[in-house]
């Protein structure tokens, strides 16, 4: 994935996390020795999907958020955040892909940092949620929130 | 014998009361968007799908007011769904016959009547459970909010 600029930063961090996630964040093994592998990985919520068993575990891979701020004379601060949710019919898997997905991206911070710019990635909030969506399925949902920062020069004369 | 005074960090006290009620306002703002991106979360996991229309219509968008953030569900059936409205109440057996509820009478081993009405009774809410999963975090998420404004205001 290119490396962002101020130009193409959203879609360059999408980019970033998506291919990072997809060939990190694959298969967990569980306590009972058999493995959970995601079958569905997405940029938005699953509406059509959600109860099709056979598509879980799916993992959600949002888009970044973004603000401005001044950083110094010449340059602006954008913080950011980006959010992967991750749904499974298994609690416990689904506690296990959050800590894959936080593990893959705590050992990217510094590629992230020196190759991509993108400074301070640190785990903002969890959040976890389950809901029964019919007799025999019963969705488990975990999410994680990062931030990040990354500097850019401002237009001359602003 | 002369005392001598010299107050430090004046500026700093200056800056906080300066700029903290608009980093507050940014803050809370911030905060006030991102709980009902939860809220709205919840509520799509909890919303029926049978045709999957009421959970692509859960939508979070800025209100009229400044710094205003609404969650809102524009399908005509959320009301029904959420409060029972209107329910017990016939309706077109053509419904029924739809992809997703077909499959549930085949399973069932008999298929409907093409032409009548059907009593429609149960309803599903989803907006108030996802409210009460993550109302507890509210407060947390606020004090967090003006933590980071107390600290942005007084750089």
């Amino acid at each position: 994935m290119s490396i962002p600029t101020k130009q193409t930063l959203v879609n360059s961090v999408f980019g970033i996390i998506w291919d990072r996630i997809q060939s990190d964040v694959t298969t967990v093994t569980l306590s009972d020795t058999t493995t959970s592998t995601i079958q569905t990985y997405t940029g938005a919520f699953p509406d059509q999907e959600i109860d099709t068993k056979s598509k879980y575990p799916i993992c959600v891979i949002n888009s970044p958020e973004l603000s401005w701020e001044d950083f110094t004379l010449t340059k602006k601060q954008v913080n950011g955040t980006f959010t992967i949710d991750i749904y499974t019919t298994k609690a416990e898997s689904a506690d296990l892909f959050l800590d894959a997905i936080i593990t893959s991206v705590e050992g990217f911070r510094g590629t992230l940092k020196h190759t991509d710019k993108l400074d301070m990635v640190n785990l903002e909030s969890t959040d976890s949620d389950h809901i029964m969506r019919s007799n025999s399925m019963k969705i488990h949902m975990r999410s994680c929130q990062f931030s990040f920062s990354f500097r850019f020069t401002k237009v001359a004369g602003t | 014998m002369a005392i001598s005074l010299k107050v430090t960090g004046m500026r700093k006290v200056e800056n906080l009361f300066r700029n903290l009620p608009k980093e507050l306002q940014k803050e809370i703002n911030k905060d006030s968007k991102g709980f009902l991106k939860k809220v709205e979360k919840s509520a799509k996991l909890r919303a029926p799908r049978d045709t999957g229309e009421l959970a692509t219509k859960i939508k979070t968008t800025k209100g009229k007011k400044k710094n205003e953030w609404v969650l809102e569900v524009t399908s005509p059936w959320a009301v029904q769904q959420e409060t029972g409205e209107g329910l017990p109440h016939y309706m077109p057996i053509s419904i029924v016959k739809q992809k997703s509820r077909k499959s549930k009478f085949k399973k069932q081993g008999t298929l409907p009547p093409k032409r009548g009405m059907v009593i429609a009774r149960g309803y599903t809410p989803f907006v108030q459970p996802a409210l009460e999963h993550n109302i507890a975090q509210l407060s947390s998420m606020l004090l967090q909010g003006t933590k980071r404004a107390i600290n942005n205001s007084s750089k």
